[in-house]
């Protein structure tokens, strides 16, 4: 077991580094961050060297390599180029907007995916089963912006019932972790329900039912364990998905994470900030899989040998 | 029976843990990310008071008269913009749109008001050496900072030092402020309330540079000894200003809660209301459903939304002349590009039908097509003969023929590039039209580029844009200079667009070395004819502002050619 956590550590250490590498070629190639910051009031030879010389630009490339990378490893992603923060302060500002929507919108996904799921699986061709689905159709199919907008404009500006925006009471997280799950709630449900089928089907349900287990037991005890493991994978991506920010939810919202933040550093062409975006949301996804594996250890026992 | 059963379970525990999620999944953020500033400010005050005292100055003669109070209705505002910007109250990181909430808390050297006119502010009095070098700065006495303390030369020195000193050369982050640095040099004070700024080069628009009609806060004034106490970054989480809000909290990418300050200096300017909520909220569409539903009182809305702010109730308040329409000719001093010859230029231009564009677009109420680009109506040295170049197809054709090119013949395909812009709609689809019209009246081949802002304007500063076309909007200006500035007088500027003339060099910097305020309106007016004559860069007009209105909001009267929301105290509550 630990061998096992050790490898995938290493492994991941190996992808953080091979990434830092692509990321800073990435945002060089994306074009001269001193150019994007020159109005046009002050675009003089002089103006441009020293914005480039203010920005360690003027040093080869290698040499801005190793900076970054030096930096990274002790946690400092240097100084926002917009406003001169440290752009550690910046992800760990955020990082509570988003962790708090991310949890929110997988905790709905979830509690709601999994029975529909299962319910569509026990009472399969039934009306829940045939709601459910429908249900899925949508999620998967509906442009994130526009379902957004169009509960925002029923719930808020219609209604009346619900904030349009912000995040200051428990009410402001129902619109967006909603419109963030409902396409991974579809998933989960449609995947809960392959797999719980495939389960019910199998000799050994068949046999504990033979037995005369209840089917109740069958279900939740003996059925439900196996069909978690295809919903835990797809849960453990969507959820370091969610945590490398929302962008196109917290646009709409007005929810300050980190989506937005990356948003807007690639917009500005504010390189430390989208290096420290994408190198968290890299540690993100190896840190999520690796717990995703370790739980299927727990989920299959079967694994660890 | 036992599917049921199963069924049911299901369904509580859907139930069960969807109440649970709604109540312990959701916290109450806006604690954690938030700064007081009046805790911060309390606790300072007492040793700054103690610190600063306030000297001996004389009564300034040319200070205003006190004046009445706005009459305190009480109450809150909401107000939501698209972009923030920095979020820092500092005035060397004074970029654009920090003038959103900056030109709230902080008082300015100099004020503006409707008429565009330069009043006095934390200064009474400026005045300029006749080699235009030097500014003589007059401060008013019995101006207090949010904190109780009095603002003294001290302050004043110290705000002049840190915005324009040696220092904010390399430290400031905004390149606008670092060249305006660059050509400072001395600041010093010259008597207990008088100070002297000198510069390398004669700077007329300094006083417009340092006012709040200017875009951005260089002009804002900060509070020496609670800044040095505290240092530079926690000043910007608990900032203290002399201006008519104080900050009560400031959630970062979320709000920015002002309170009126009471003994604000200029009484008249005061609020009416007690509160004002500011929030940053970067998509449109819920800027207005929360004007729909009450959430928000004043929003920063565009012309593509004004029927859903009348349909829900609202109502749309026009800041004129906020924004203009520029067609930029890079790169026409190399002879290889087509736009070297002035018939082309000129061809270009009047082959732009620019009141159908004006009318088809955007209708008489958010447009019109008149001045010459950054040279508004409202704006240093406008007149009427500086509207643009009537539409004239035949005179274009004939321009075409006498430089070469009959129907086009031998232009080759000539690219237009431009982005969707926040402050101006349907960019894009005014390339296109102006791409019809260039196709159809003057038979050459146009492609338009849609790109995104910052790359266009990288490559524009990169010369990769040269002898192609560039249509971008850009923030007016009543003072002009400093884009003038810029794209005239350094060839070797990124931004460059004379020509690389001697002959436009000479004709811009003569207008710029004018500061008698007296006769730059004269001197820009006469330099700005002969620039628009050489058509390298030409506009289709200018665009107001649309604000979205709640149905509280009695009245409000934003300020012309200054961008971003101005004059706050006019607005009254019903």
């Amino acid at each position: 077991m630990w061998q096992f956590i050790g490898i995938r550590v290493i492994q991941g250490i190996f992808t953080l580094l091979v990434i830092s590498l692509l990321v800073f070629l990435a945002t060089r190639l994306t074009g001269d961050p001193a150019l994007v910051l020159l109005p046009a009031e002050a675009s003089s030879k002089a103006d441009y060297e020293r914005v480039k010389k203010q920005l360690g630009l003027d040093k080869p490339l290698s040499t801005q390599y190793l900076i970054f990378l030096k930096g990274a490893v002790q946690g400092d992603f240097g100084l926002s180029i917009r406003d001169r923060r440290p752009t550690r302060d910046l992800l760990l500002e955020r990082l509570p907007a988003t962790l708090q929507l991310a949890l929110a919108g997988m905790a709905l996904a979830i509690v709601v995916g999994v029975p529909l799921g299962i319910l569509s699986a026990v009472r399969r061709d039934s009306i829940f089963d045939k709601g459910g689905k429908l249900f899925a159709v949508l999620g998967m199919a509906a442009p994130q912006f526009w379902v957004a907008i169009m509960l925002i404009l029923l719930f808020g500006a219609i209604l009346k019932v619900l904030p349009t925006y912000g995040r200051e009471g428990p009410e402001n997280f129902i619109l967006p972790s909603f419109v963030l799950a409902w396409s991974i709630m579809a998933g989960i449900m449609r995947l809960g329900r392959s797999s719980m089928l495939e389960v019910l089907d199998s000799d050994y349900v068949r046999f504990a039912r033979i037995k005369g287990l209840k089917d109740g037991m069958v279900v939740w005890k003996h059925a439900l364990r196996n069909a978690l493991i295809p919903i835990l994978t797809f849960s453990g991506i969507s959820l370091a998905g969610l945590l490398n920010g929302a962008i196109v939810v917290e646009q709409v919202f007005a929810w300050p994470g980190l989506g937005r933040l990356m948003l807007d550093g690639v917009l500005q062409r504010n390189f430390p900030v989208v290096q420290a975006a994408v190198m968290a949301s890299a540690f993100f996804y190896i840190l999520t899989a690796l717990i995703v594996d370790i739980l299927y250890v727990y989920a299959d026992p079967r694994i660890r040998h | 029976m036992l599917h049921r059963k199963v069924a049911a379970k299901s369904l509580l525990v859907s139930i069960g843990a969807l109440l649970l999620l709604i109540i312990v999944a959701c916290g109450s953020p806006t604690e954690e990310a938030g700064s007081t500033a009046s805790e911060s400010a309390a606790s300072e005050s007492a040793a700054a008071v103690e610190a600063t005292a306030v000297p001996a100055a004389p009564a300034q003669a040319t200070e205003a008269p006190p004046a009445a109070m706005t009459e305190d209705t009480g109450g809150m505002v909401t107000l939501m913009n698209a972009v923030w910007a920095t979020e820092l109250f500092t005035p060397r990181d004074g970029v654009g749109e920090t003038a959103t909430y900056g030109r709230q808390m902080h008082a300015f050297w100099i004020n503006g008001n409707k008429d565009l006119e330069m009043l006095p502010g934390v200064l009474t009095d400026w005045s300029v050496s006749s080699d235009g070098l030097s500014w003589d700065l007059t401060l008013r006495d019995g101006i207090t900072f949010h904190n109780g303390t009095p603002l003294t030369v001290d302050d004043a020195l110290f705000t002049m030092e840190f915005t324009f000193g040696p220092e904010a050369v390399t430290e400031s982050i905004s390149p606008s402020i670092q060249a305006e640095a660059a050509e400072t040099a001395s600041i010093e004070a010259t008597g207990p309330n008088t100070l002297r700024v000198t510069h390398t080069t004669p700077k007329a628009f300094f006083p417009f540079f340092i006012s709040d009609l200017s875009f951005g806060i260089a002009g804002v004034v900060l509070p020496k000894d609670y800044f040095e106490s505290i240092g530079q970054d926690e000043y910007n989480d608990a900032p203290i200003g002399a201006g008519p809000f104080r900050l009560e909290k400031h959630v970062i990418s979320e709000q920015i809660l002002l309170e009126r300050y009471d003994d604000y200096f200029l009484p008249e300017r005061g609020p009416s209301f007690q509160t004002l909520d500011m929030r940053l909220v970067p998509e449109v569409a819920t800027r207005v459903a929360a004007l729909r539903a009450g959430d928000a009182d004043v929003i920063e809305a565009n012309l593509a939304v004004k029927d859903q702010v009348e349909d829900g109730g609202g109502r749309m308040i026009w800041a004129q002349e906020s924004s203009y329409m520029w067609i930029l000719l890079p790169g026409c001093w190399e002879v290889q590009f087509p736009c070297n010859k002035k018939e082309v230029r000129q061809a270009l231009d009047y082959a732009i039908d620019k009141d159908l564009i004006i009318n088809s677009l955007y209708g008489p109420e958010a447009a019109a097509s008149r001045g010459w680009i950054w040279a508004t109506p409202n704006a240093l040295g406008y007149s009427e003969d500086l509207d643009p170049f009537p539409y004239d197809p035949e005179k274009a054709q004939q321009l075409m023929v006498e430089a070469g090119y009959p129907d086009g013949d031998g232009f080759g395909t000539l690219e237009v590039h431009t982005w969707k812009a926040g402050d101006v709609p349907f960019l894009p689809e005014q390339a296109q039209l102006i791409a019809d019209m260039w196709e159809k009246n003057l038979g050459i081949d146009v492609e338009v580029i849609v790109g995104e802002a910052a790359t266009v304007r990288e490559r524009w500063f990169d010369r990769q844009l040269d002898g192609k076309v560039i249509i971008r909007a850009n923030e007016t200006r009543w003072d002009g200079g400093s884009i003038t500035n810029a794209i005239y007088t350094d060839p070797e500027g990124g931004g460059h667009l004379g020509g690389r003339r001697d002959d436009l060099i000479a004709v811009a910097k003569e207008a710029l070395s004018v500061v008698d305020p007296a006769l730059r309106q004269e001197a820009f007016n006469k330099a700005y004819k002969i620039l628009r004559e050489e058509h390298y860069e030409f506009g289709t007009g200018y665009v107001n502002l649309p604000w979205g209105v709640g149905p509280r909001i009695a009245s409000w009267e934003p300020w012309p050619v200054v961008a971003y929301q101005t004059a706050i105290w006019t607005m009254t509550l019903k």
